[in-house]
């Protein structure tokens, strides 16, 4: 067994054990949980037993195991970008109604002409405006 | 897809109301982002023609709001600064929200000429369209640098590939919606990508458009503070990366 091999291996695994244990506790984690502890096991068992990632390539026709990983790594990614994209357009969206429902609530009306009875300072004002419209 | 309506002329039996002067149930919607020195002169020539219009400040730290607080106008302020397009949807719902017939968004920059709101409130009038769309390529474009004109003209076919919808100006701040217009618009873009939203939410859910000959004037402070030729690739790039993530 390499050094490589000496260090990850245990250290995913532990990883592994680690978020199951974790999702299995608490039932809010439960998805999470199981999530990466199968990718930290997959993880441990890719980098110990590496014969294992070629077999599985070869069973479905890919060839060798690394381009299994490299494959199985970019789906991954473009899966998680799109879920951090979506995730950050949403705080966006929240962010961006929570600053206009304040400043429509803040609304105020510039200086009144004389005569003009719609103008205000507050909401009072655009409550009054919208009964006179 | 939108249905585009085209004005065919000035009618004879034409709505005296809107020869001088807007009527009072248009609301004019103004996006501002560190416009202190411009927004004063911008305001006066509106309210010459509008008598409802709401200012927008978009978390300026100018004075721009209390600039714009010495006219009577509506001014709205976003605590922090979210967009254009997030500043205009504040403008058009409030706007909605005090009972508006129509509402029509001018840009804060002194770009834009007023009279050309009765212009295109004229063509929603006599088209019937829900939306009037200016367009500085069907009017005029003073001092708009060759740079500029090129972008511009980029941005119109990508967004004739993008969303299918054929229009001469894609990125011009003045237009005007009907009530349901407005309400069936929803920006969701809050920085510049928001006009090309509006354009593809026209074309999804067919509103009829028309486009409208505007004028447009460009100073050193509006090219300074418009669209470089770098946001118009972020735009496209941001629209882009939107529609692969739907």
């Amino acid at each position: 067994m390499s050094l490589f091999q000496l260090i990850v291996v245990p250290s995913a695994a532990a990883a592994a054990v680690y978020y199951i244990v974790d999702g299995l506790r608490k039932r809010s984690r439960l998805v999470p949980g199981l999530l990466w502890g199968t990718i930290f096991a997959a993880v441990a068992v890719s980098v110990g037993f590496p014969h294992l990632p070629n077999m599985l390539a070869q069973s479905l026709g890919i060839g060798r195991g690394a381009d299994l990983v490299l494959y199985g790594t970019t789906v991954s990614l473009i899966l998680v970008v799109r879920w951090v994209y979506w995730k950050y357009r949403v705080l966006e969206q929240i962010q961006t109604e929570l600053v206009r429902q304040l400043a429509i609530e803040r609304a105020r009306f510039g200086k009144v002409i004389q005569g003009d009875e719609t103008g205000g300072t507050d909401r009072t004002a655009v409550t009054r405006l919208r009964k006179t419209a | 897809m939108g249905t585009v309506m085209r004005l065919i002329g000035p009618g004879k039996e034409r709505d005296r109301r809107d020869e001088g002067r807007l009527p009072d149930d248009v609301w004019v919607v103004v996006p501002c982002f560190r416009e202190a020195p411009r927004i004063g002169d911008v305001l006066s020539s509106l309210l010459a023609i509008a008598r409802n219009v709401v200012v927008v400040d978009d978390g300026s730290d100018d004075g721009t709001a209390e600039e714009a607080l010495r006219f009577p106008v509506w001014v709205l302020r976003h605590a922090v600064n979210l967009g254009q397009g997030a500043a205009l949807q504040t403008g058009l719902r409030f706007a909605l929200e005090q009972g508006a017939a129509f509402v029509a968004t001018f840009d804060g920059d002194g770009q834009h000429d007023p009279h050309d709101l009765i212009r295109l409130y004229r063509a929603l009038r006599e088209t019937g369209a829900d939306v009037a769309l200016g367009s500085r390529f069907l009017g005029r474009a003073v001092a708009m640098p060759r740079s500029r004109r090129l972008v511009l003209r980029a941005g119109i076919w990508f967004t004739r590939l993008l969303s299918g919808i054929r229009v001469t100006d894609t990125h011009n701040g003045i237009r005007m919606f009907t009530r349901r217009g407005a309400e069936t618009v929803r920006i969701t873009m809050n920085r510049m990508a928001h006009a090309s939203e509006i354009l593809d939410q026209i074309a999804a859910s067919g509103l009829s458009y028309t486009e409208v000959p505007v004028t447009v004037r460009y100073t050193e402070a509006s090219l300074a503070k418009g669209q470089r030729t770098r946001n118009a690739v972020q735009i496209a790039l941001t629209l882009l990366g939107d529609r692969l993530a739907r």
